[in-house]
């Protein structure tokens, strides 16, 4: 069976699986919502946003079966771009601020809070 | 009203799972948790009836669910990118159960092979080794979550929130009976990717025997694939057909032809693509045949997503190739500046090898 005749392409997604699609992707967006506001180690901070780059790319990849389009996927061709450069410059921002206060906790940086 | 109490349930499993001073109890939040998102996805498995994917959908979804909890929840960082890895591949199973293939090798490339890569190399460099007097010591920030009860109620929130809203929205476009022939009619309205398809639909016929000029008016965009052919006339093209069918069972039957043999006969395979009664029908205005088209005649995923990329944002890819030069360029002017370090015995070393 060639790609081309994958049992995924051949049917319409209905309303019922793309809510399941969808939930899905909430709920790994919302881990990755959690896991940003409560984690202190600031490397584990970047990966929650990754995280919800997971989230997001899956609710488009979603949508774009159920249009029976291909923006959906176009997009996330980006989306995944920007994230391989949002994780170069902050984990070269992480580099810089372990070696200010060697440590890398969120925390170490609260003396900026107003 | 389930589905809330169970989101509340997850709350609560993953408020108790996160990282804590005080040891124990973690093990139990996480599997409550876990229990939870099951239990979420059961409910939405029997709320579903027909429509529902496939079983591996379930699979890849428990497995995603569960992976990106570990991440959340995992006091080591070297274990929390681990998992993540396990949730871009869970991730990437649900993208090809969506049929996006090339976006499932995309992600396994990119993100499990060169991001997160990149992240544990970071995690390596910026994490202590473990010296004599504290051998398996974890960093301090990563013993206690800050306030996590209330990122864990406002992050459940926005779930139950979206959720809802979802639901609702779900529940109203299942009434609408016109709704899926809308879609197929939206979906192939001259975009690139149906021109893509009405291209090969014309290839496939032209191959099986249709005449040269024949006309591809519209293609159905998912399987069975049916094209509305419109022919230069339409009488001529029915008149055609009963020909070829006359002479077609005529040389089954091994008759002698009637006639003399034209030579602008449809051949059998271009026979066996119309329907038993082959009558034009309004389409547009216009007098189309439907035909069934050939299985390969169906655009791989890489060509449809090829083509949108190309066709519809050539712009926004010039784009992104700009911005991961960009990023590229600061990433490295970041990372060469010197930095004002606490420790004092390492100023020498940082004094040396700055540029």
């Amino acid at each position: 069976m060639t790609l081309a005749q994958s049992p995924a392409a051949a049917q319409l997604l209905s309303e019922i699986g793309l809510f399941h699609y969808l939930f899905v992707a909430l709920a790994m967006f919302a881990l990755g919502v959690v896991g940003f506001l409560s984690r202190r180690n600031l490397i584990i901070m970047f990966l929650c946003t990754e995280l919800m780059f997971q989230g997001a790319g899956l609710a488009l990849i979603a949508f774009s079966r159920y249009w029976l389009n291909h923006t959906g996927e176009v997009f996330v061709i980006f989306v995944l771009t920007v994230a391989a450069a949002e994780a170069a410059m902050a984990l070269a921002l992480v580099v810089l601020l372990h070696r200010a206060r060697q440590t890398l906790d969120a925390l170490a940086w609260s003396s900026m809070r107003g | 009203m389930l589905l809330y109490g169970l989101l509340a349930l997850g709350a609560v499993g993953c408020a108790i799972a996160l990282p804590r001073r005080r040891a124990g109890g973690q093990a139990l939040g996480a599997l409550l948790a876990a229990v939870a998102a099951g239990a979420l996805l059961l409910t939405l498995a029997l709320a579903a009836g027909p429509d529902r994917p496939s079983l591996y959908f379930y699979i890849f979804a428990f497995i995603a669910l569960a992976a990106s909890l570990r991440v959340v929840t995992h006091p080591r960082p070297v274990y929390a990118a681990l998992y993540f890895v396990l949730t871009v591949l869970a991730s990437a199973g649900l993208f090809t159960l969506l049929g996006a293939e090339f976006l499932t090798f995309a992600l396994v490339i990119i993100y499990a092979g060169a991001i997160l890569i990149t992240y544990l190399f970071v995690i390596m460099l910026a994490t202590e080794a473990p010296r004599e007097e504290r051998l398996e010591a974890l960093e301090e920030c990563d013993i206690q979550s800050q306030s996590p009860v209330l990122a864990v109620v406002l992050g459940f929130a926005l779930l139950g929130a979206l959720t809802g809203l979802l639901s609702q929205a779900g529940a109203a476009q299942a009434a609408d009976q016109d709704l899926q022939r809308n879609r197929l009619y939206a979906a192939s309205q001259g975009e690139p990717a149906m021109a893509l398809l009405r291209e090969k639909a014309r290839e496939a016929l032209v191959r099986a025997g249709f005449p040269e000029d024949v006309r591809v008016e519209a293609v159905t965009p998912i399987a069975p694939y049916l094209a509305y052919i419109e022919p230069r006339d339409a009488a001529d093209f029915g008149e055609l057909v009963r020909r070829s069918r006359r002479a077609a069972s005529a040389a089954a039957l091994d008759e002698p032809a009637s006639e003399a043999q034209q030579e602008d006969l449809l051949p059998a395979s271009a026979l066996a693509l119309l329907p038993p009664l082959a009558e034009p029908i309004e389409l547009r205005g216009r007098q189309v045949f439907q035909v069934s088209l050939p299985k390969d005649v169906a655009p791989t995923n890489i060509e449809a997503v090829g083509v949108a990329l190309l066709h519809e944002h050539p712009l926004a890819l010039e784009l992104a190739g700009v911005l991961l030069l960009m990023a590229m360029l600061a990433a490295v002017a970041l990372a060469r500046r010197p930095v004002e370090s606490a420790e004092p015995a390492l100023k020498p070393l940082l004094l040396e090898e700055a540029p």
